[in-house]
């Protein structure tokens, strides 16, 4: 029996019985709309988890604590601890990984203050920062209020009393000569020099994470204004605070004479800055670290951030970062990640049952068919039918209907999906990395979908048409 | 050459420990371009018979060869085939679709060969045109006479112009002046298309038109063959072919 033949004995069939097979299909439909939905809803969870608060791609590396040589080489005053260029390039060579993104901590304190012209009221908080190399971050940025880098070199530096000294945009900022802070204690004041210059702002990088963390938790708080991403590239001179480098909260670090204020300039949002504090590019932390904690803090790296080509790639990358002597900083991904896959799981199981006991449905549905066709199907066996072209026309009969509710299933997903989200998003009031849509119907998942409903209408369907094909001819003609 | 061979053909029917026999060690054989009726009262297994012959039923004993083929040798498409190619049905109750035309009807053997689309559809207007019912086409069968159902199912039974025409009470549900008109158009393709007809029946009057009677009794059969000069049947008919669309039943 040619294709065109079986097509259109399935084509007139289909058509007869419309209202039967309709019947069944919104069962498959039904139960094919849940899986659609969900497993769209399960992936957009998992890009915002995965891709915004918890990068599952992305791995910290940390030199290994319990290193004895490096302990040992640290007695001996060297500088051991933290990783080193050759580090980051022996992480850089570790097949999967596409991205190394060396780190520096700030190794003293600080407390920050500013933010009056923006939120409304002056926020002091204790400064955690740290320093990335400005190139890599360049191209994410769009539109910065000034550009991410070290602009030391296009500073005039020239001495000043007052800001308004200073040429536009910079700033009277306040010097020292002499030793490092740390290495003060015999050192006559007198002897330092202290002196004013004129600087350009420190361009500083903000989280994603703590600007949610800001909206949701401390600007309701304090009756503060919230923040936004395009807020923050057209608002420029509000974005500036002033950071006390060697004070702290918890009782001064540096003398106080030694502390000085530098001013810095928000210049956007990047998913490589650290979650809950500021990046600066390294050249101005490493510069800060020899101010305030000695020479031995600026050498080293405190961490790389290291991306994979990609998730699946994550464990490999892990396996390998350890056997060359490095560690790994604990990762709340993983765990956020495992959470992700047993909510899809379980959504998916109810959704699998729907669709189950809609393939019940449809057998039951075929099997009243074959006993309606009896005669019908008595009739091609006489004129040439055989077995298997009896049970082809109903497979692909139920093969039809399977994409038919495949497509309506779909179609129902993406159109509740469309109502979904404009509820969530009038209704349900801000929270942490809302996004703009709920559900991200990708192109695997809409395969999946026709896939599952094409499969289970055939697997329904296949007893039937066994039943169907092994009729006696003579009784079913009878 | 004998189209039909049997030879000790026996069949019983088993329902638990009952047995009934239908058939004992029957045998006879015929030869294509043959007319000839099968006849026996009610429950002699005429029907068994016919669908022996047709390979619808192959539980029997002893031998049974269509075109030298034996029937329960062969494989489910070999048998479909050879019902497909070689033989064809033409029931008492027409099992006609419904949701089809009769054009459609007439094609659906093709589906089943594999044949193209277009050839089918030539074929099919060219027979029901044969059989007097062109203008029915396009017609579904609710919506035309007993007789004009007939005429289609035998469009259905020639479409892929086969040896062998087995026929199963083809008048029983047909008034005497249309079953006659049926009876003509047999005759007609037998002696105009070569094909074998196999009528089975219990009208005596059908029976006495074909040149050979199998009279089943008692589980076995009596092979008569009759004079030509007896063949013209007891009934008004004028014309073998109706004009299309002619009015039956």
């Amino acid at each position: 029996m040619t294709l065109v033949g079986l097509t259109r004995v399935v084509g007139q069939n289909i058509w007869r019985n419309s209202t039967s097979l309709s019947i069944s299909a919104i069962g498959i439909a039904a139960g094919i709309a849940l899986f659609g939905l969900f497993l769209a809803l399960v992936e957009q969870v998992r890009n915002v988890v995965e891709g915004d608060i918890v990068p599952i791609d992305q791995v910290e590396v940390i030199p290994l604590s319990s290193d004895l040589q490096r302990l040992a080489g640290s007695l001996f005053g060297e500088d051991t601890f933290g990783l080193s260029d050759d580090d980051v390039r022996t992480i850089s060579r570790i097949p999967g990984v596409v991205e190394v993104l060396p780190r520096m901590n700030y190794k003293f304190s600080g407390v920050s203050y500013g933010g009056k012209a923006l939120v409304g009221s002056e926020i002091r908080v204790e400064t955690i920062a740290d320093g990335i190399p400005p190139e890599q971050v360049a191209e994410e940025l769009i539109n910065p209020p000034v550009p991410f880098e070290d602009r030391r070199p296009l500073q005039s530096n020239r001495r000043c009393r007052f800001d308004t000294d200073c040429p536009r945009g910079e700033y009277c900022e306040v010097r020292f000569d002499g030793p490092p802070a740390p290495e003060l204690a015999d050192t006559d004041p007198l002897t330092i020099r202290r002196y004013r210059a004129c600087a350009l702002p420190v361009p500083t990088l903000l989280s994603r994470y703590l600007l949610e963390f800001y909206n949701t938790v401390f600007a309701p708080g304090h009756g503060y204004v919230q923040l936004n991403e395009g807020l923050l590239r057209v608002a420029e001179k509000e974005l500036q605070f002033t950071t006390r480098l060697g004070d702290s909260f918890m009782g001064p670090q540096v003398v106080r004479w030694r502390q000085r204020n530098v001013r810095m300039q928000i210049t956007g949002v990047s998913e490589k800055s650290m979650d809950l504090g500021v990046t600066f590019p390294i050249e101005y932390v490493r510069d800060w670290n020899d101010e305030y904690a000695g020479t031995k803090g600026a050498a080293r790296y405190s961490s790389v951030s290291v991306r994979a080509a990609s998730k699946e790639d994550v464990s490999d990358v892990i396996r390998l970062v350890r056997e060359k002597g490095f560690d790994i900083k604990s990762r709340i991904a993983e765990q956020v990640s495992s959470m992700v896959e047993v909510l899809g799981i379980i959504l998916l199981i109810i959704s699998l049952i729907v669709i189950t006991i809609a393939g019940f449905n449809i057998m039951h549905t075929f099997l009243m068919l074959v006993l309606e066709r009896r005669r019908e199907i008595g009739l091609f066996r006489a004129i040439g039918a055989t077995r298997a072209n009896i049970r082809n026309v109903f497979l692909l009969e139920a093969a039809f209907i399977g994409l038919l509710s495949g497509v309506l299933g779909l179609l129902l997903a993406y159109s509740s999906s469309l109502v979904f989200d404009t509820m969530l998003i009038t209704q349900v009031p801000q929270f942490p990395y809302k996004p703009a849509t709920f559900f991200d119907f990708r192109p695997w998942i809409v395969a999946t979908a026709i896939g599952f409903a094409v499969v289970f209408t055939v697997v329904g369907a296949f007893l039937p048409s066994l039943r169907a094909a092994r009729l006696d001819p003579v009784r079913a003609l009878q | 050459m004998a189209l039909i061979e049997i030879r000790d053909l026996t069949k019983e029917y088993r329902l638990a420990n009952l047995v009934t026999p239908v058939l004992e060690r029957v045998g006879f054989s015929v030869d294509e371009g043959e007319f000839l009726s099968i006849i026996g009262p009610s429950g002699s297994g005429k029907t068994t018979l016919l669908n022996l012959l047709g390979g619808l039923d192959r539980e029997y004993t002893g031998s049974l060869k269509i075109a030298d083929k034996e029937m329960k040798a062969l494989s489910d498409r070999r048998i479909s085939t050879l019902r497909n190619r070689t033989i064809g049905f033409i029931f008492q109750s027409f099992h006609l679709l419904e949701h089809l035309t009769c054009v459609e009807n007439v094609m659906l053997p093709y589906f089943f060969a594999g044949r193209p689309t277009k050839e089918a559809q030539a074929r099919a207007h060219e027979l029901l045109g044969k059989v007097g019912v062109a203008d029915k086409a396009e017609v579904r069968p609710i919506y035309i006479s007993g007789g004009q159902k007939q005429r289609v199912a035998i469009a259905r039974a020639l479409i892929m112009q086969p040896k062998l025409l087995l026929c199963d009470e083809p008048t029983g549900n047909l008034d005497r002046e249309t079953g006659a008109q049926i009876v003509d158009l047999f005759r007609e393709l037998n002696k105009d298309l070569g094909v074998t007809v196999l009528v089975v029946t219990h009208d005596e009057r059908l029976s006495r038109v074909a040149p050979r009677i199998l009279r089943l009794a008692d589980r076995r059969i009596e092979d008569t063959r009759t004079a030509a000069e007896d063949r013209v049947p007891d009934v008004s008919s004028t014309s073998s072919v109706p004009p299309a669309g002619g009015a039956d039943a």
